[in-house]
């Protein structure tokens, strides 16, 4: 992967790594995203395994937890897109 | 079916175009003034929620609602009830107006732009008007905005509710318990401040106090028991990290929103352009088959985000509007 990054480098200059960065850190964003919100999903669905008759409490506040964690994952993605001037 | 391959770039499709365009110079530095297409937009939603409640809403009807005005009346009614009611437990009425219109305005400006408005008419105009249609809240510029204004109605508000109670000496009393007051010489286990009993301030002295009240309450006020030079540094970063906090927050909110309405869009026009960018047409009708029954669940599931959007601004503002009008004592 590195002979990658390096190909691309020589081939551009700066803008071709910093896209490549960019879209590197995208991935990790949404990979911290990804296990928050599993973790959420599945203890909220555990929450109503205990006890059925709370799954109309328990699923509104899964849903705005799951919107928080996601929120900071969409501010990575944009922001790593904005600020590598791929949005000109 | 040129027209057709240039639509289905998936940036294009998200971007903003413009209609009208031009400048104003103001102090040496040139701001550049734009209708574009999300801004028709914003104009369409806003005419919809303009002519649509005054005609539901503006008389008092006592017979059992029907059709249009049970839909909106039914929102209306659950946002209140189970979402706004539990956060803001008195002063709900008085701040339901702003989150309502919030509400139903990013939900009108996110569904508008599910419905596919710039293909239909540029099919139906034959290729000579582009981009008519879009996703208002597609653009930072409107998100941003929205979240400017919930952090200027929070804070505006914030401040109105302390100088009110500075104003009639009710600053410390907690109003749901009937006006209990602490008792003095008694401090909870944070060591609150004595509330100022039955003080009435002046409109001056209150209006001139209250910025700095307001930024004390934003951190858990020192011990007194403990110490204040222990926990002078606690409290230096419990505040710094409130106001860092306090600008963040709005910050989060237009991201949010931003992001899902157009990682959705994104998505779905990547997905149609996998399908032009295959060179020959089997395999065009071989990948459209399990792509468009996909895209169709990703526009479903585009719809269900739409409304969630929508919900998780109005909740996240009323939330913060609770903690910076009824901080917690």
């Amino acid at each position: 992967m590195t002979s990658m990054l390096m190909t691309l480098a020589q081939a551009d200059g700066d803008k071709a790594l910093a896209v490549a960065g960019a879209a590197i850190g995208m991935g990790i964003a949404v990979l911290g995203a990804g296990i928050g919100i599993g973790r959420i999903g599945g203890q909220a669905v555990e929450g109503i395994a205990r006890q059925p008759e709370a799954s109309g409490r328990i699923v509104p506040n899964m849903i705005i937890a799951a919107a928080l964690i996601e929120g900071v994952a969409f501010t990575a993605v944009v922001l790593s897109f904005v600020l590598t001037n791929g949005l000109k | 079916m040129q027209l057709i391959l240039a639509v289905t770039d998936p940036l294009e499709h998200v971007l903003p175009h413009t209609y009208f365009g031009t400048h104003v110079t103001l102090f040496e530095h040139v701001f550049p003034i734009n209708i574009t297409n999300h801004t028709i937009m914003i104009g369409v939603a806003s005419l919809m929620m303009i002519f649509i409640f005054p005609a539901l809403f503006s008389k008092p009807d006592s017979n059992a609602p029907s059709g249009l005005k049970n839909l909106f009346e039914t929102i209306l009614e659950f946002m209140r009830n189970e979402v706004f009611t539990p956060c803001l437990k008195e002063h709900t009425d008085a701040f339901l107006p702003f989150l309502w219109t919030i509400f139903f305005f990013i939900l009108f400006c996110n569904v508008l732009g599910c419905i596919p408005f710039p293909e239909i008419f540029t099919l139906l105009s034959g290729g000579t008007i582009q981009h008519l249609g879009g996703t208002a809240t597609g653009s930072i510029n409107t998100t941003a905005t929205l979240a400017i204004c919930a952090f200027l109605f929070i804070h505006f508000q914030g401040l109105t509710v302390l100088i009110r109670d500075l104003k009639h000496g009710t600053y410390g009393h907690k109003s749901h318990d009937g006006l209990r007051t602490h008792p003095l010489g008694e401090g909870d286990e944070y060591g609150e401040h004595q509330p100022i009993h039955g003080k009435k301030m002046s409109t001056g002295q209150a209006i001139v106090s209250a910025p700095f009240i307001y930024l004390w309450n934003f951190a858990p006020h020192p011990f007194k028991e403990v110490g204040l030079w222990a926990d002078l540094p606690m409290w230096a970063g419990l505040l710094l990290l409130e106001l860092v906090g306090a600008v963040i927050k709005p910050f989060a909110l237009c991201m949010r929103l931003f992001g899902n309405m157009v990682s959705g869009h994104m998505v779905l026009a990547a997905l149609v352009g996998l399908i032009v960018a295959t060179p020959s047409i089997l395999a065009q009708i071989g990948i459209g088959v399990p792509i468009m029954p996909l895209d169709l669940l990703i526009q479903l599931l585009e719809i269900l985000v739409a409304f969630l959007q929508a919900y998780i601004f109005a909740f996240l503002t009323a939330l913060f509007i609770a903690g910076a009008v009824a901080p917690e004592h």
